[in-house]
């Protein structure tokens, strides 16, 4: 372990009916990591966001972020203390321009969005640039993110994270349904974020190639528990994750 | 100030142009025109929380009519002069608009669209019994303007001077961070919920301007007709912008005021033709939904050649 602990969970617990969907996970995430959580289906790892961002409240158990409990609080105060996230799923304005998709990002973050009377256009406008320049969708800036295609979208969603400034980013399946080449595109750009800007990242992902060569520590869950973790080697050559998992795959 | 030249020149200009053109009509033109106004102004308010906001309410008249009967009342009781009581109005319908906005949009859809009917429904119910206060179903008549109000050539102008205000103001406040905000509701509350805003304030915030304008539009509405009366806040009222917006377009601008002109329009025509109107209005709804989803404004647009994104402005 590295640095302080900047997101931890104790214990933390969720049932749906009968299903324990996220069944006591204990959970430390260190300033800086780059940590993929990877897992069957059903293990509960998007559950795990959801309760991390306040879209579901734990049964039991505390979330912690840089030691203040957040467990159960809205999403959107969770996200002002800086935790974005990405979904399953694209998530975007598919009406706005790509550029206005980030400037809605940026001018929430930055607390504008009750200025009726101001103009928008101009707002945010360098930063903006600078999104789309780091995650390479600068000459789409103009066209509607509806028309993008899937993997753009899915990278657009990622700019939409980072105009937020967050402290820690959650991807969740940030390469779902993309071509080899977007793949390892949208890789890079995950390892590119975790160093260049200093973030913590944290991301699901189902493609196993991906998370070994992408994060510097995996977490593996199965059954709603978090079953081990460590340095992707060590996952990789752990015979118990591969009896549940791996083994499942192939 | 430069987004706001080209607007200055269409929504002045436009002011110009028909205050002209006034000097030429009779007083029966005059009234048509102070009417399509109005409701223009009428169908934007509501296009504010549809168009924009993604809301689909049935009650708009909740607020066209509080403003009417706010406006009434006022003029009944008080000295005060139209303007100071349009003011008045306008806030006070503002403020009923963020109780009832605070009510409904606990809900979510459909059932959103059935609180706000039946709000609306209430209102209209204490408004056609309670005859110590609003006279009950015989309405509010012979209501006094000043001298020179009174006069239609002036009451034109004074109706296309507020709603072209109103209409340009609507247009900056869409333009604004709110506006952008407000399509990003529309087109994805979970995304703006995971960006940090409050999805609930954002929509409550435009639900009280979009009642404040269609406040306003009801009292220029009573200004206009001088007197007030509970089909004012019936929901066949909250219908008429509805189907306004369909008519010119929900996805741009200009097609809530197109949709209000023209609906005036085909109502004056196709009334001395027949006495079913609606029946003729209903199919040329059904018509413009099949082959022009976009509505009137839209299709026009479309052929302009000009592309929107977001919606306009």
């Amino acid at each position: 372990m590295s640095g302080e602990v900047l997101l931890e969970l104790k214990g933390v617990r969720l049932s749906f009916g009968q299903v324990r969907a996220v069944d006591g996970v204990d959970l430390a995430v260190a300033k800086g990591d780059l940590t993929a959580i990877i897992g069957p289906n059903g293990a509960g790892k998007t559950t795990l966001f959801n309760l991390i961002t306040g879209r579901y409240r734990p049964d039991s158990g505390r979330i912690t972020l840089d030691g203040q409990d957040i467990s159960g609080r809205p999403s959107h105060q969770i996200t002002r203390r800086g935790v974005a996230r990405s979904f399953q799923i694209t998530n975007i304005f598919p009406s706005l321009t790509v550029a206005e998709n980030v400037q809605v990002a940026l001018q929430i973050t930055d607390r504008q969005t009750y200025r009726l009377l101001a103009d928008f256009r101009p707002l945010g406008r360098e930063r903006v640039a600078e999104i789309l320049d780091l995650v390479g969708l600068t000459d789409k800036a103009g066209h509607p993110a509806g028309e993008l295609s899937h993997g753009d979208q899915r990278t657009l969603e990622i700019a939409l994270t980072l105009a937020l400034r967050p402290r820690l980013l959650l991807l969740d399946e940030p390469t779902s349904g993309m071509s080899s080449w977007e793949t390892s595109l949208v890789t890079d750009l995950i390892g590119r974020i975790s160093t260049e800007m200093d973030l913590t990242v944290l991301f699901v992902e189902h493609d196993m190639s991906v998370a070994f060569s992408a994060a510097k520590k995996v977490v593996v869950m199965h059954q709603g528990r978090v079953f081990a973790q460590g340095e992707p080697e060590a996952i990789r050559c752990n015979e118990a994750v591969r009896a549940v998992y791996l083994g499942e795959e192939e | 100030m430069g987004r706001f030249k080209r607007d200055i020149l269409v929504f002045g200009g436009g002011f110009v142009v028909l205050l002209v053109l006034g000097r030429f009509l009779g007083g029966y033109h005059l009234r048509v025109i102070t009417e399509m106004a109005i409701l223009a102004l009428f169908a934007q308010s509501l296009n504010i929380i549809l168009g924009y906001g993604g809301l689909i309410s049935f009650g708009h008249a909740a607020f066209y009519g509080f403003g009417g009967y706010a406006t009434a009342i006022l003029l009944r009781e008080t000295s005060l002069g139209l303007i100071p009581i349009l003011v008045a109005a306008t806030v006070l319908t503002t403020a009923w608009g963020l109780i009832v906005g605070a009510v409904c949009l606990r809900a979510a859809r459909l059932y959103f669209a059935i609180l706000t009917l039946a709000i609306s429904q209430l209102l209209f119910v204490i408004v056609f019994q309670w005859y110590s206060f609003t006279n009950g179903d015989n309405g509010i008549h012979g209501l006094k303007v000043s001298e020179w109000m009174s006069q239609p050539y002036h009451y034109y102008g004074f109706t296309l001077g507020v709603v072209a205000a109103a209409l340009f103001l609507i247009r900056l406040i869409l333009s604004s961070p709110f506006g952008y905000a407000l399509r990003s509701v529309r087109d994805n509350r979970q995304r703006v919920e995971y960006l940090g805003a409050n999805v609930w304030t954002i929509r409550l915030v435009a639900f009280g301007i979009a009642a404040g304008f269609g406040g306003l539009a009801g009292g220029l509405y009573v200004g206009f007709d001088h007197m007030a009366y509970p089909m004012l806040v019936h929901w066949s009222k909250s219908a008429e912008p509805l189907l306004m917006i369909i008519l010119g377009g929900v996805s741009s601008f200009w097609g809530a005021p197109a949709g209000a002109v023209l609906f005036v329009f085909m109502e004056l025509i196709l009334v001395k033709v027949t006495t079913h109107w609606l029946f003729i209005l209903g199919l040329t709804i059904m018509i413009l939904v099949l082959f022009f989803p976009k509505g009137v404004w839209g299709f026009v647009e479309a052929r302009l050649g000009r592309r929107k994104v977001g919606g306009a402005p």
